[in-house]
């Protein structure tokens, strides 16, 4: 045997070897939880994009997630309860009874959710086709462009998803859009979501575009103005507006670097309970730091905790803490 | 699924995001328990290896720089813990003769055992090598690290890692000509 086929060789022996010793999935996914299971924060937003970079790669993500149970709920309410459960106890996401057939393919508008930071659209996509990839556009009626942050749900035949899942719809998502440009506070919005379906992203055969008009309750929440700057070795960050609504908080800052981003950063409403950012957006100088959970009717002192800054272009980091703290009455 | 870049899940992780953390360990769960079977030959062991060593990983991500090879992090990690045990415990792999009994005890046996031929004789071979060389190995050929990262993991030079791969390959060559003519032999 020459040295090439007996490098093949051990591979192919090592690779036997484990085939049949490894751990059963309980076993990891016990494993995996137990470093973090301490930590409190939201499961929201498996794969969001950080980066300037990702963001432009969007439309393309379709996140397949596990361990979503099937009953008799819909697949779209149970998306909720695992992905917004703070929406869901407290009853604020909306049923929609939504519909449209073009081609056999047909897209199911069913729940839907809106406040000063994030718009939740539910939708099921069914046809013929094995899988199928979606994104719409979402609008206000009075034209305002709702960017999309990501897209969240399961599709079947992917070794993710627990089970032989064979369902007549064959993607159950929920589209997030970002909330933060719309202008004003009404107690409801107007929306339309246009979208067109793929049937595969390698044949790109589309179907659509499907058109949907419908209102939500708009859950405005708090906005503070905040305005603080702290400064460390020179370094100033000023902590410019914190939104509060009942899906989560918008924390707004701006720093001296726009290649900057923030790390390790947590809040820490005034009952004590401190969370990580679970992911984070720019928008031109500021950044946006989103934590998800209900904190709504908290008053007293709020801190927020930058421990390092990280730069996106060389990685070096700079360590903190910039420590902010505000009130609400 | 499609994913986005490695280098942004470990912001992520650093940033103290349990899920893009899952997401990695997901990606690499393989080859860390594989690591670890293959240099303990016990399950339970390597397991404990492996839990430990995620909990290492966990609390260490955010020193991580971005400019290492995950995969090759994660596994020195394994392989710290598996020192750590061997230290503490006195832990050697199973002898060849021992894993077989359990094997063939086994109901399931059939899947358990290498039926390949030239597989039982690779595994034979590989336990008459010294335990540098066979850590070595299994670190190239089945972790899958460059030479590099296998010297880095294992503490030692680049050249020493290639002089000691290049030996066991020798070695591994040797042994299986010589059982293989002793087999025609018989």
């Amino acid at each position: 045997m020459d040295r090439t086929g007996l490098e093949q060789t051990l591979r192919d022996y090592f690779h036997a070897e484990i085939k049949t010793t490894e751990p059963s999935s309980e076993w990891w996914d016990k494993a995996i939880s137990c470093p973090v299971e301490q930590r409190r924060r939201s499961r929201w937003f498996e794969l969001m994009p950080k980066t300037r970079l990702a963001w432009a790669f969007l439309p393309l993500i379709l996140l397949l997630v596990g361990g979503v149970v099937y009953g008799a709920t819909s697949l779209i309410v149970e998306l909720f309860q695992k992905y917004a459960p703070q929406i869901e106890q407290a009853g604020l996401a909306q049923e929609l009874d939504l519909s449209q057939t073009i081609d056999g393919v047909t897209v199911k508008l069913e729940r839907v959710y809106a406040d000063s930071n994030i718009v939740l659209l539910g939708y099921t996509v069914s046809g013929p086709h094995e899988q199928y990839f979606s994104l719409g556009g979402l609008s206000t009626l009075d034209g305002q462009n709702l960017l999309p942050m990501v897209v969240t749900g399961v599709v079947p035949g992917s070794d993710v998803i627990l089970g032989h899942w064979q369902p007549s719809e064959r993607i159950a998502v929920i589209s997030t859009y970002d909330a933060s440009t719309l202008k004003g506070t009404p107690s409801e919005l107007s929306l339309i979501l246009e979208t067109t379906v793929m049937n595969s992203p390698v044949t790109e055969v589309t179907t659509g575009p499907f058109r949907f008009e419908f209102n939500v309750p708009f859950h405005a929440g708090l906005t503070i103005d905040v305005g603080q700057n702290v400064e460390v070795d020179g370094v100033i960050i000023t902590l410019e507006q914190v939104v509060i609504s009942p899906w989560g908080t918008r924390v707004v800052l701006q720093s001296p670097n726009s290649d900057e981003d923030p790390l390790i950063v947590s809040l820490v409403p005034p009952d004590g309970n401190s969370v990580d950012s679970a992911f984070f957006t720019r928008r031109d100088a500021s950044t946006m730091l989103y934590f998800t959970g209900d904190f709504t009717g908290q008053s007293g002192e709020w801190t927020v905790n930058i421990g390092e800054l990280i730069n996106d272009t060389t990685n070096q980091r700079l360590t903190g803490h910039w420590v902010f703290h505000f009130d609400i009455p | 699924m499609i994913e986005l870049e490695e280098a942004h899940l470990i912001r992520r992780c650093q940033a103290r995001d349990k899920d893009a953390f899952c997401v990695l360990i997901e990606k690499y769960k393989k080859v860390m328990f594989g690591t670890a079977y293959l240099m303990t030959h016990d399950r339970s062991l390597a397991e404990d290896a492996v839990q430990e060593a995620i909990i290492q990983a966990w609390k260490h991500l955010p020193s991580l720089r971005l400019s290492v090879s995950l995969k090759a992090w994660l596994v020195r990690i394994v392989v710290n813990e598996i020192n750590q045990q061997r230290r503490k415990k006195h832990i050697s792999t199973v002898p060849l003769e021992y894993a077989r009994e359990i094997a063939d005890d086994c109901d399931d046996a059939e899947t358990v055992m290498i039926r390949n031929e030239e597989h039982q004789y690779l595994r034979q071979a590989l336990e008459m090598l010294p335990s540098e060389q066979k850590e070595a190995v299994i670190l190239r050929y089945f972790s899958d690290l460059t030479t590099p990262e296998v010297a880095a993991v294992m503490g030692e030079r680049e050249g020493t890692i290639k002089s000691r791969l290049n030996r066991a390959l020798n070695r591994l060559g040797e042994i299986l000509h010589k059982d293989k003519t002793l087999e025609e032999w018989r």
